[in-house]
């Protein structure tokens, strides 16, 4: 009964703070984006136009939620959903502090991984259902891209499991006590920020929904709620990126004088602003630049790392 | 060889973008808050016609020539004159459409007295085409009434 009590109140926790958080990123990603262009951005809803973003969801409530003619009308429907979901569940291993971890389980990171892996089969659902070419071509990339770069992702994280010795993300980050990861792992925190990006389809690898070529991609054909929901879905996707090369490399909730949650959330959002700030300075790559990338560039340069990784760590133990 | 130095190569370029992306943040934006802040315009700026305040008299300086009615390509200026007792012509009336004018400059410079010149004024919206159409003498009208009290 507690346990399901936990459970519950947790999961409103999160709910409430996703909401929040991806209003709070899409006036960071504007200020940030006006600042970089000369512009001033929102200015006048708020305190420095903070609300100007719960004002436009206030709009998105209001619009019609269309149909598309001879679409498939459940997997229309079920797509945001399914895109939306995931991302909550990786909110259940991320330690935001020392205690402060809904459920410490001894798969945290595989179980991150796992579900981010899913809220891809959501927009490839999006584009098929949609019956529109530019939504299942924005589908199909996202499709490509998503197999292509979850590989260096998890390549990038073994180095930290293998120094930690541990999948449970309180562990890793009780590993940092001292020495963050970064400082020992440059290159695998890298690939890992590279590969993020292009997992949580983020300019230069926004190809699937590529607005100079693809209308909006996959979700083209989405109004009002639905649409939101797939943007709530991608800050939140940003934010748990962050969140988890927070975890691994920047050495989570350790820190002085702060407590542990402050710190964590510090980094994670230090972490998210460096997201939009490559967003905002590199060009969209083409599709096939981003495949050779991927397989010809960042896999071998993982593996190369693995290999260093477990060399030194052996030649270390004796 | 090269696919190492393409990667360094890629990198740092990455790198300098960022930079300089970077040091973009930190500059002063060049947008206006427009509403709320209001620019001088520039001493060049040609806005809506108008009629100059001669500084001495504190009149218009139009001597009803119409010169500026026959110059003008679209036709907008609107003119009514009578002759008064001392064989003057009297500018009874005097209205320019601007939904017409092009702001060509053309009656400014044709104006034997420099009577007409551009203003500096910007915001200049209607919700109506008959507000639109200007009353040069108007501002002179009420002027007229201010200073000289109709006697009793
Ligand atoms: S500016 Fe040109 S168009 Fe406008 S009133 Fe003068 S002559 Fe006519
Ligand atoms: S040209 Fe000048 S003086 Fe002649 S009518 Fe026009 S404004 Fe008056």
């Amino acid at each position: 009964m507690n346990e399901l009590f936990r459970i519950i109140l947790s999961l409103v926790i999160v709910i409430g703070f996703v909401l929040i958080n991806s209003l709070v990123l899409v006036w960071l990603e504007r200020k940030v984006s006006a600042r970089i262009q000369l512009r001033r951005g929102p200015l006048y809803v708020g305190w420095f136009g903070l609300l100007q973003t719960f004002a436009d969801a206030l709009k998105m409530l209001g619009k019609e939620l269309i149909f598309p003619k001879n679409c498939d009308k459940v997997l229309y429907f079920l797509a945001p959903i399914l895109s939306f979901a995931p991302v909550l569940g990786a909110f259940l291993v991320i330690p935001f502090g020392q205690h402060l971890v809904i459920q410490d389980l001894n798969i945290g990171l595989l179980l991150v991984f796992a579900f981010s892996g899913l809220s891809f089969i959501g927009i490839f659902m999006a584009g098929w259902a949609s019956n529109n070419k530019y939504s299942l071509l924005g589908g199909m990339r996202s499709v490509a891209q998503n197999i292509s770069y979850e590989i260096p992702l998890l390549l990038s994280s073994l180095n930290i499991v293998m120094m930690a010795k541990s999948f449970r993300l309180s562990d890793i980050v009780r590993a940092q006590a001292h020495v963050p990861f970064i400082l020992l792992q440059p290159l695998a925190f890298i690939i890992f920020i590279t590969s993020a990006l292009a997992e949580s389809n983020r300019t230069p690898f926004d190809i699937p929904e590529a607005e100079s070529e693809l209308v909006a991609g996959f979700h083209t054909e989405y109004s009002g709620l639905r649409f939101g929901i797939f943007f709530i879905s991608e800050y939140t996707y940003v934010f748990i990126s962050s969140c988890v090369a927070t975890a691994l490399f920047l050495g989570g909730s350790h820190g002085p004088f702060l407590s542990g949650w402050a710190w964590f959330l510090m980094k994670a959002y230090f972490v998210v602003f460096v997201v939009m700030w490559v967003r905002w300075t590199l060009p969209r790559l083409r599709s096939d630049q981003l495949i050779t990338f991927a397989w010809k560039v960042l896999i071998p340069l993982s593996l190369f790392n693995i290999i260093c990784t477990a060399l030194a760590l052996q030649l270390l133990k004796q | 060889m090269s696919y190492i130095t393409n990667i360094f190569t890629g990198f740092w370029s990455v790198l300098a973008g960022m930079v300089v992306t970077l040091k973009y943040m930190f500059r002063k934006p060049v947008t206006e808050v427009y509403p709320r802040v209001k620019k001088p315009m520039f001493p060049r700026f040609k806005g809506p016609t108008s009629f100059v305040v001669d500084e001495k008299t504190g009149d218009h300086r139009c001597i009803s020539c119409e010169l500026c009615v026959k110059i003008c390509p679209s036709l907008c200026i609107t003119l009514e004159k009578e002759r008064g007792e001392d064989k003057k012509f009297h500018l009874k009336e005097y209205k320019v459409d601007y939904t017409l004018c092009s702001l060509c400059s053309l009656c400014i410079e044709v104006c034997p007295t420099d009577a007409l010149t551009h203003a500096k004024d910007y915001e200049i919206p209607a919700l109506s085409q008959s507000e639109m159409i200007n009353d040069f003498l108007k501002p002179f009208r009420e002027k007229q009434k201010t200073s000289q009290p109709v006697a009793p």
